[in-house]
């Protein structure tokens, strides 16, 4: 095995094992996913407006909220015990970090956003079968575009001495484009029609992201 | 040591007669707007201060990437007053254009697509600006702040264009014809070239005045940490 994907499979896993065994960010995120669902049905019925048209907001504004703490919370856990140090030791350019990282960033992030696709369709009447892959393709490419920012994002803040609010701070207006398309390509697919543009859109963001992450994490990993 | 150059002279007094033209021409030269009246005047200098701010964040993405590639802190300080210059320019917009909206529309915001790109963008530049305050350490708050540049202004095609896609799937608010309507007469396009040309200039003035304030600044810093080893040395 070559070194890259040895370094990109061993970060992954580890990533991946944190996770699986103590459970904190996933449980505490998806908690809060449910509180948020619940706020939001609180926050539009109070305006006379009919919940059902809230589905695709609620989603997204869920995914946005509980990215944005859990990517915090995981990037803390990175700094304890000087694992950090370990990151910029490690014999590989810092882009393969930055991939893996996404891809345990998605990983965690994509798996709460399909628990939620259900209750989401449970509490705000959904129709998610109208166009399932569809659904499916725009939640997972939107949550993609939006790991691949915050995971740089957040390694830019927490060199500050806010890194709490700033983190969110800077992320949520990057992320906008990312919403945009993230919550229209939701909406077109649950009407049961294929949101073909918008996917176009998330695409190119994706690839826009990911390569300047996989050029720039390397300006990252210094001390 | 350095006193104010000679380019830094051209430019001011460039800068100071253009803006003087464009003045007597946006308020006085150029005719009033038939529908919206003498509030339509603000419009020189709104659309003026857009063009200089969209500048402002590419130069801020070609002086970051040129610190990745140097690690000249010049580049980083020419970046940072570029990002700051734009920062002000983008918020001018951002003052100026409800100013002419509430008369015009009869709302102060509405959520169009150039509206929302342009909070988005004042934003961005916010954080890339704020980011700075709370890194003390020098090479580390260039090194982050330069990738943060970079991000920020790879992001704004992005704003733009998915504003725009967002705009057309959606049934346009009250806003109709609006400020292209305005430019047919030739004193009018004067004005706005004026405008135009004095905020491009103002723009180069404070970016060049803040870059050096900023070198002026490191050198400061460095005298203070060498003034600092002496005197351990005594």
């Amino acid at each position: 095995m070559t070194p890259v994907s040895a370094v990109f499979k061993a970060m992954l896993a580890k990533d991946v094992r944190r996770e699986l065994r103590s459970k904190e960010i996933f449980i505490s995120g998806f908690l809060f996913s449910i509180i948020l669902l619940c706020a939001i049905y609180i926050a539009v019925t109070a305006g006379n407006l009919k919940f059902e048209k809230m589905g695709t907001g609620a989603i997204w504004l869920c995914i946005l909220f509980t990215g944005t703490v859990s990517m915090n919370r995981i990037h803390q856990s990175e700094t304890a015990n000087g694992c950090y140090r370990g990151l910029i030791l490690a014999p590989v350019e810092g882009g393969w970090l930055y991939l893996s990282k996404v891809c345990a960033n998605l990983l965690l992030l994509g798996f709460s956003a399909t628990l939620l696709v259900p209750l989401t369709a449970l509490f705000f009447q959904l129709d998610v079968w109208a166009n399932l892959p569809y659904l499916l393709a725009s939640l997972y490419l939107g949550i993609l575009a939006f790991v691949a920012v915050g995971t740089m994002v957040v390694v830019i803040t927490a060199n500050t001495r806010m890194k709490d609010v700033l983190f969110p701070l800077v992320q949520l207006p990057l992320v906008v484009p990312v919403l945009i398309g993230g919550v229209n390509s939701t909406a077109v697919a649950l009407e049961g029609k294929a949101p073909w543009d918008w996917l176009q859109m998330l695409l190119a963001m994706n690839v826009v992201f990911l390569s300047l992450g996989f050029l720039l994490y390397e300006f990252l990993l210094e001390e | 040591m350095k006193g104010i150059s000679a380019i830094d002279l051209v430019l001011l007094g460039l800068t100071f007669i253009v803006m003087f033209l464009a003045i007597v021409w946006a308020l006085g030269v150029a005719p009033t707007e038939a529908e919206q009246g003498d509030v339509q005047r603000i419009f020189y200098f709104h659309l003026g201060s857009i063009w200089p701010a969209f500048l402002a964040f590419f130069y801020v993405l070609y002086a970051s990437v040129r610190y990745l590639m140097t690690r000249d802190m010049n580049w980083d300080r020419k970046a940072l007053a570029s990002g700051e210059v734009g920062l002000y320019f983008a918020s001018m917009v951002l003052i100026t254009g409800p100013i002419w909206a509430k008369p015009t529309w009869g709302v102060w915001w509405a959520w169009d697509a150039r509206l929302t790109s342009m909070l988005v963008m004042w934003f961005i530049f916010l954080g890339y600006v704020l980011l700075r305050e709370y890194i003390d350490e020098d090479s580390k708050r260039a090194r982050v702040g330069s990738v943060l540049g970079i991000i920020g202004a790879s992001m704004v095609p992005f704003v733009y264009m998915s504003n725009r896609w967002f705009e057309t799937q959606h049934p346009k608010p009250v806003i109709a014809g609006g400020e292209d309507s305005g430019i047919k007469d030739p004193q009018m396009v004067w004005a706005l070239v004026l405008a135009l040309a004095a905020f491009t200039l103002l723009y180069f003035l404070l970016a060049r005045i803040g870059a050096g304030l900023f070198n002026n600044e490191g050198r400061i810093k460095d005298l203070h940490a060498r003034m600092h080893l002496l005197e351990e040395e005594r």
